[in-house]
């Protein structure tokens, strides 16, 4: 039996937690859901939110060309295509290309019609615009007429390889699907540049304009460094240059800050620690008053009321401790539920010690809280 | 009112006063008590239900403030010191058995035992060691590893006495230690301190109202009125 261990048996803090575990059962499960209900939220949030700046952080280049206005990836207007000549000029570029995004209508062969955003990349796998999740799957979409959707959008647009669907009534065909290339804000149908021009034919200015211009630099060399350099020869008024990491990071911070969601989670967090300080301090001043004349002859003895309170905290930590693995293995299984359901949720290890840290700091904070209780012990009132 | 030895006590009192309530309505409990406790001997206090007998004891343990009087070990009085100093003196001279058992569910015999030690800051195998060793002398050495629901009221108030006397007091207070047991078992936890005080020279406060517990009293004071009405040399040797 556990409460036989001998690492049990030294510490009041402990036996009391091994014995009444069910009294303890409420707080544990308060400070595991607590930690729960924040790194679900949190873990949705950012998976949902990664998916915006999806192509920024699949994408090789470390420098992005934007219009001068934008503040996220998804707010895109159009730059001349030639900034992608202009920026080679720069010794430190590589090499450059254009990404370019347009909103279309996919209507699939049951007939079924969605909205979708084209991303038209250079058919070729090692440029600087081919996604890495993609590297097999861009030189496929070199035949005219090729698109190619991400796996987790496949059922929606009712695509299988060979499948052959239209957009914008032009006839194409799905030559590939692709893995983890899912935005939350649209649904990316990826194809060439060649087929993307084939497919606005009509529109005369449309070949000269682009979403991006995009450009790889050498391993080594600082990014955005390089991007100072590309801003004092780039007109303010017509781009704006950003380094990769800077791009993915506004647009998600503007997606947080836009659609409130970040009030929101900070609001049911909040309101999760709360509920669980309520619940572990209540617990523990129960346990505390259910041996009130047990700790009172401690107290005859002469032992100080904070070495008694250090045990009631000791407890704390110890009840923090245990709901705070409780709480990484529910998040541990949600995460991997979400997985197979394709549902984007992310998860660090420093989201996970962080959560551990507040789930303990709440235990140990409500014991403190329950502590009132220990000063209502006096021996001469308890024990005659 | 000496009808004990004249010996220099372990404990004495002298004036102690207390009353409880306030205006109106405060009852004097303990009115100018003088009293003397030997070393190695046991008294008795005895009294009708709300004479004042665990207030009297609480005043003599340092764990009530009397209103007036002194209480003396040795060299302190109890009431003049500062309250950490008071602490210390309970810890290291005094030990307390109450009638509840007063005993941690979640801990095992030698758990109980050791507690105060540990919490002491005494390391883990001395304290078991002194708690197996105290265990012995009440007879428990073969329930070590029980918990209060697994022993009789009699084993429980044996935990209880084996806790209080681990650190080897001066002096053991012991209110109603036996009103909670059968008079078998009541006559035997008796009996057994009486046996492991003599062996410690610990002289024992005992309040009871069990008449049965005379023969084993070296003295016995009657509180009546809060005043101690007789003092008499008890028939035990
Ligand atoms: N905290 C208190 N406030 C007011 N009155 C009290 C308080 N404690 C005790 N008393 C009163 O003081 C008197 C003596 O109480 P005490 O507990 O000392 O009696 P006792 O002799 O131990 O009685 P018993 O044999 O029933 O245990 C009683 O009348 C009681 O009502
Ligand atoms: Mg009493």
């Amino acid at each position: 039996m556990l409460t036989d261990l001998p690492w049990v048996s030294g510490s009041l803090a402990r036996a009391t937690l091994v014995h009444d575990w069910r009294r303890f059962l409420p707080a544990i499960l308060s400070v595991a859901f607590a930690g729960v209900l924040m790194l679900v939220q949190l873990g949705l949030l950012t998976g949902m939110f990664g998916t915006v700046t999806v192509l920024v952080d699949s994408i090789p280049a470390q420098l992005w060309v934007t219009a001068p206005a934008t503040r996220s990836v998804d707010e895109t207007a159009d730059i001349p295509v030639s900034l992608a000549a202009l920026i080679r000029s720069d010794p430190d570029i590589l090499a450059s290309d254009v990404l370019s995004l347009r909103d279309a209508s996919w209507r699939s062969a049951d007939g079924q019609r969605v909205a979708v955003t084209l991303v038209a990349l250079s058919a070729e796998a090692g440029a600087p615009v081919c996604p890495e999740p993609m590297r097999t799957q861009c030189p496929m979409l070199a035949s005219p007429g090729s698109v190619a959707v991400d796996r987790s959008e496949a059922d929606k647009l009712g695509a299988v390889p060979g499948a052959s669907a239209e957009i914008d009534g032009h006839r194409v065909r799905v030559v590939a699907l692709s893995d983890g290339m899912r935005s939350i804000g649209t649904t990316y149908v990826f194809t060439s540049r060649q087929t993307l021009d084939d497919l606005q034919a009509g529109d005369a200015q449309a070949a000269d304009h682009t979403s991006f211009v995009l450009g790889r630099i050498a391993a080594g060399s600082d990014a955005g460094r390089v991007r100072d350099d590309l801003r004092k020869l780039l007109p303010r008024t017509t781009a704006r240059v950003w380094t990769r990491a800077q791009l993915s990071r506004d647009s998600r911070h503007f997606w947080l800050r836009e659609s409130g969601v970040g009030a929101g989670f900070l609001f049911s967090t909040t309101l999760g620690l709360l509920i669980a300080i309520v619940i572990t301090s209540q617990c523990l001043r129960g346990v505390i008053l259910g041996q009130l004349r047990e700790y009172a002859v401690l107290r005859a003895m002469g032992i100080p009321t904070r070495r008694l309170a250090l045990v009631v905290v000791e407890q704390a930590a110890w009840i923090g401790a245990v709901g705070t693995v409780v709480m990484w293995y529910v998040v541990i299984a949600v995460a991997a539920l979400a997985q197979r359901c394709y549902v984007p949720f992310t998860l660090s290890r420093g989201g996970l010690l962080v959560a551990g840290g507040i789930g303990l700091a709440t235990a140990i904070g409500s014991g403190l809280l329950a502590l009132r209780g220990l000063y209502r012990v006096e021996p001469a009132e308890l024990l005659r | 009112m000496k009808a004990c030895p004249d010996v220099p006590a372990t404990l004495s009192a002298h004036g102690l006063s207390h009353a409880y309530g306030r205006g109106a309505t405060r009852a004097p409990v303990l009115r100018e008590l003088a009293l003397r406790f030997l070393p190695g001997q046991m008294t008795l206090v005895m009294g009708a239900s709300g004479s004042g007998k665990s207030t009297l004891l609480a005043a003599l343990g340092g764990l009530l403030r009397p209103d007036a009087g002194e209480v003396k070990f040795g060299a302190n009085s109890l009431w003049g010191l500062a309250p950490s100093l008071l602490e210390q003196l309970r810890k290291r001279e005094f030990a307390y058995v109450f009638q509840g058992f007063n005993l941690f569910s979640a801990l095992t015999a030698i758990e109980q035992v050791a507690l105060p030690l540990r919490l002491d800051g005494e390391v883990r195998a001395a304290a078991r060691s002194r708690a197996e060793q105290a265990l012995a002398e009440v007879g428990l050495d073969r329930h070590l590893h029980l918990r209060p629901a697994e022993l009789s009221g009699g084993e429980k108030q044996r935990v209880a006495i084996a806790r209080a006397l681990v650190k080897h007091p001066s002096v053991l207070f012991a209110d109603e230690p036996t009103s909670a047991l059968d008079s078998l078992n009541g006559e035997r936890v008796i009996r057994l301190l009486r046996e492991l005080t003599r062996r410690h020279g610990t002289t024992i406060v005992a309040v009871t109202h069990d008449p049965r517990l005379k023969p084993h009293a070296d003295c016995i004071v009657n509180l009546c009125d809060g005043v101690a009405v007789a003092e008499r040399q008890g028939a035990a040797s």
